[in-house]
C-alpha cells in the first residue's frame, strides 16, 4: 500500500488551495462568467476609487449645458455643465456602498435566522417565522416613503441599513426550509450520533451545503438593493445632496425633460446603462455559484 | 451489553381537523445484544425494524420501556448524561449516498470525531499526540479496507458505493463502539459488493469484538451475519419469534417468520420449494386491526381465539425458540437442494 502521510494541519491548506484552483477552473468554463466577474470587479474598483480621480465638487462648464456626446464628454454634460461620466463614476460609491451593506446584513441575519429556526424548530421556529411572516407582510416602499419623511438618508450605510433589515425574510424562510430538509439527511444523523457539538454541525455541516445558495442570495440581495434606492431617488422621495444614480435619472427626466426631448437623453441613458452593466454582471457571475461551492461540478 | 424491556414507541401524526392518527410502532420490544454478539431483526418495511435501531443509537425517544447500557439503566441518567452511552452505539445508515456530507473530503468527515476523541482522551489523562489523529484516519480506513492514500483527499462523490459504506463503517469506529447498528447497511449497494460489507461487519465482530446488530428484510443477509446469533422476527412492532438464527429458519413454528420465509425466491432446477409454504391469505395488514393476534387477519391458520386474544412472546408447546402464536407448529418452508437420485 502506498504510504501518504497526510499531517492534520497541512490537510486543510491542501483543501483551500484545491478550492480556489477548483473555482479557477469553472470561472474558466464559461468566458460569460469571466466577463461577469469582470464586470463586477470593475464596478468594485469604480466604488473605491471612483471619487479619487476627480476633484471635488466636479468641474462645471457653464458654456456647455446639456453638451451632445463628445471625446471630451462621452455621455455629454449635465443642466449645469458637469460632466455626466464623472458623475456616474463618483455616484457609484454611495450606490454600491449602499448595496453591499444591503446584501451583507440581508444575507446574515436571514442565513442566522433561518438556520437557527430550522435546527432548532419547535417554539423557537414559531416564533422567530410568525416575526418572519409579519415582517414579509410590512410592504417595502411605502414604509420606506414614510421613513424617508422623519430620516434623510444622507450617509449610505444608514440607507443600506435601513434597505437590509426590510429584506432579510424571504432569505430567512428559504434558508430554513433548506435546513429542514438538510438535517434529515443521514450526514446530520450520523454526526449527531458521533456526538459532534451543535456548532460544528451547523457551521462544518450544514452551512457549507447551504453556500451555494446564499452566495446567490448575496449576489441578487445587491441588484435588488440598487434597484430600491436608485428608484428612491428617482421618485424624488430622497434629497439629492448625494450624489446618487438616482438622482441623476431624476434631473434627467424631470428637470432635463428627458422623456420629450433628445438633448438630456445621454444624461438620462448613462445612469441606466451602469445600472444594466452591474445587473449583467451579477446574473453571469450568479451562474458559477452553484458549480463553485458542490465539489462535484467544480472537477474537470 | 445492551438490554432492552418492554420498548415502546407511538408516532402521531398530526390529523387537521379530523384529529391525530396513532400509528404504533414498537409494541413492548424486549432484545439483548451480548457484547461481541450478533442479533438480526428481520420484518416487512414498515415494522418498526429501524425505529428500534434508531431508539437504540440514540437518535429517537421511546415512550415507555428501559434500555440498559453496561447495567446502567437509561432513565436514571439525565438527556446530557445518556449521550456517551448511546455514542457507543452506532448506527451505520442504509444509504451510503446521503451518509456523507458532499462537501466535506473523507479527511475531513474523519478528522471531526477522531478530535473530538483525542479531546475526550486528553480529559481522561490519557493524551495523544497531533499526530494521532491523521494516524487513526489512516488505520480505521486500512481495517475497512481501503486505501487511505486515495480515500483520505478525495470527496464522496469521487468514490463508489461500496466505499462509501466502507468510509461510513470507519467513521462510525472513531468512537470506539460497542455495538454498530447496520440498518438495511447493504440493500442499496450493489448485489456484487455485498458480500464484502457482510464480510467486513463479520470481521469487525471477530477482530474488536463489536457487537453487531442487523436489521434487514433479507433473511440471508441475516444468516450470514448472525450464524451464532439470535434472530428476532418482527411483525408490526411486536417480536413475533424469536432464537438462535438457525432454529428458527430451519423450523419456524410462528406463520408470520413462515410466509417470510416461503417468500424467498428459489432457484428452480437447483432446489425444491419447502413442502408446507405459508403464504398469507391478504396481500396487506388490515392496520386498523388492533384485537387480537396482530398477523390473524393474514394468517391461514387463524381460529376464533387468535381474533380476541393477543399471543406473548413465550416457550410454549416446548418450541427451543421463544414465539407469539397460539397454534405453533414447525413446518418445512425452506428451499431444499435438489437431490439428484
Amino acid at each position: 500500500m502506498s504510504v501518504t502521510v497526510v499531517p492534520a494541519a497541512g490537510a486543510s491548506a491542501t483543501v483551500r488551495r484545491n478550492f480556489w484552483r477548483g473555482v479557477w477552473r469553472v470561472m474558466r468554463r464559461k468566458p460569460s462568467r469571466m466577463v461577469g466577474a469582470a464586470i463586477v470587479a470593475g464596478f468594485a474598483l469604480m466604488g473605491i476609487f471612483g471619487p479619487l480621480l476627480y476633484p471635488d465638487p466636479l468641474p462645471r462648464d457653464t458654456q456647455a449645458l446639456y453638451a451632445p456626446p463628445s471625446w471630451r464628454h462621452p455621455f455629454g454634460t449635465d443642466f449645469e455643465g458637469t460632466d455626466v461620466l464623472a458623475l456616474v463614476v463618483t455616484g457609484a460609491r454611495y450606490v454600491l456602498l449602499t448595496a453591499a451593506v444591503t446584501a451583507v446584513i440581508t444575507v446574515v441575519l436571514g442565513t442566522a435566522i433561518g438556520l437557527f429556526s430550522g435546527f432548532k424548530r419547535g417554539r423557537w421556529d414559531s416564533v422567530l417565522m410568525r416575526l418572519t411572516d409579519m415582517k414579509l407582510t410590512i410592504p417595502g416602499l411605502p414604509l420606506l416613503l414614510v421613513l424617508s419623511t422623519i430620516w434623510k438618508f444622507t450617509g449610505a450605510i444608514e440607507m443600506g441599513l435601513v434597505l437590509g433589515l426590510l429584506g432579510w425574510g424571504g432569505v430567512a424562510r428559504a434558508v430554513r426550509s433548506q435546513t429542514l430538509s438538510l438535517r434529515e439527511r443521514g450526514f446530520i444523523e450520523a454526526a449527531r450520533g458521533l456526538g459532534l457539538s451543535t456548532g460544528h454541525i451547523v457551521g462544518r455541516e450544514l452551512l457549507p451545503s447551504m453556500a451555494p445558495y446564499i452566495a446567490m442570495n448575496t449576489l441578487i440581495a445587491v441588484t435588488g438593493a440598487v434597484y430600491a434606492q436608485v428608484g428612491l431617488f428617482f421618485l424624488g422621495v430622497l434629497p439629492f445632496e448625494a450624489n446618487n444614480w438616482g438622482v441623476m435619472l431624476n434631473l434627467a427626466v424631470f428637470g432635463g425633460g428627458a422623456l420629450t426631448t433628445t438633448a438630456a437623453l445621454p444624461y438620462l441613458l448613462a445612469p441606466l446603462l451602469a445600472i444594466l452593466l452591474l445587473t449583467l454582471g451579477i446574473v453571469l457571475v450568479v451562474d458559477a455559484m452553484d458549480e463553485i461551492f458542490n465539489p462535484r461540478l467544480r472537477e474537470e | 451489553m445492551i438490554t432492552g424491556t418492554g420498548i415502546t414507541k407511538t408516532f402521531s401524526r398530526r390529523g387537521g381537523v379530523l384529529g391525530g392518527r396513532e400509528v404504533p410502532a414498537l409494541r413492548g420490544v424486549d432484545f439483548a445484544i451480548e457484547k461481541g454478539g450478533a442479533a438480526s431483526f428481520i420484518g416487512e418495511s414498515g415494522c418498526g425494524k429501524t425505529t428500534l435501531g434508531r431508539i437504540l443509537a440514540g437518535l429517537e425517544s421511546h415512550d415507555s420501556g428501559e434500555i440498559t447500557i453496561d447495567g446502567v439503566p437509561m432513565s436514571s441518567l439525565t438527556p446530557r448524561r445518556r449521550q456517551p452511552y448511546f455514542r457507543r452505539v452506532q448506527l451505520v445508515h442504509q444509504d451510503p449516498y446521503s451518509a456523507l456530507n458532499p462537501t466535506r473530503t473523507i479527511h475531513q468527515t474523519l478528522s471531526a470525531p477522531l478530535s473530538l476523541r483525542a479531546r475526550q482522551m486528553e480529559r481522561a489523562g490519557t493524551g495523544r499526540p497531533r499526530s494521532w489523529i491523521g494516524e487513526r484516519a489512516e488505520e480505521l480506513l486500512s481495517l475497512v479496507g481501503l486505501d487511505p492514500g486515495y480515500v483520505l483527499p478525495r470527496y464522496p462523490h469521487q468514490l463508489s458505493g461500496g466505499m462509501r459504506q466502507r468510509v461510513v463503517i470507519a467513521r462510525a469506529l472513531t468512537v470506539d463502539p460497542e455495538v454498530l447498528v447496520a440498518d438495511e447497511a447493504v440493500s442499496m449497494i450493489d448485489v456484487s459488493l455485498r458480500l464484502g460489507i457482510l464480510a467486513l461487519l463479520k470481521d469487525l465482530r471477530d477482530r474488536l469484538g463489536v457487537s453487531v446488530l442487523f436489521i434487514t428484510h433479507d433473511v440471508a443477509t441475516a444468516r450470514y451475519i448472525g450464524t451464532d446469533g439470535e434472530l428476532y422476527v418482527i411483525y408490526r412492532g411486536q417480536v413475533v419469534e424469536r432464537g438462535p438464527v438457525e432454529t428458527v429458519i430451519s423450523a419456524p413454528v410462528h406463520p408470520y417468520t413462515q410466509a417470510l420465509l416461503s417468500a424467498i425466491p428459489v432457484l428452480h432446477g437447483l432446489e425444491t420449494p419447502g413442502e408446507q409454504r405459508v403464504v398469507p391469505t391478504e396481500a396487506l395488514d388490515a392496520s386498523r386491526h388492533d384485537r387480537g393476534c396482530l398477523f390473524a387477519p393474514r394468517c391461514p391458520f387463524r381460529t376464533a381465539r387468535c381474533e380476541s386474544e393477543r399471543p406473548v412472546l413465550g416457550h410454549d408447546g416446548g418450541t427451543p425458540q421463544e414465539h407469539a402464536c397460539f397454534h405453533p407448529e414447525a413446518r418445512t418452508v425452506v428451499a431444499v437442494p435438489v437431490s439428484h437420485s
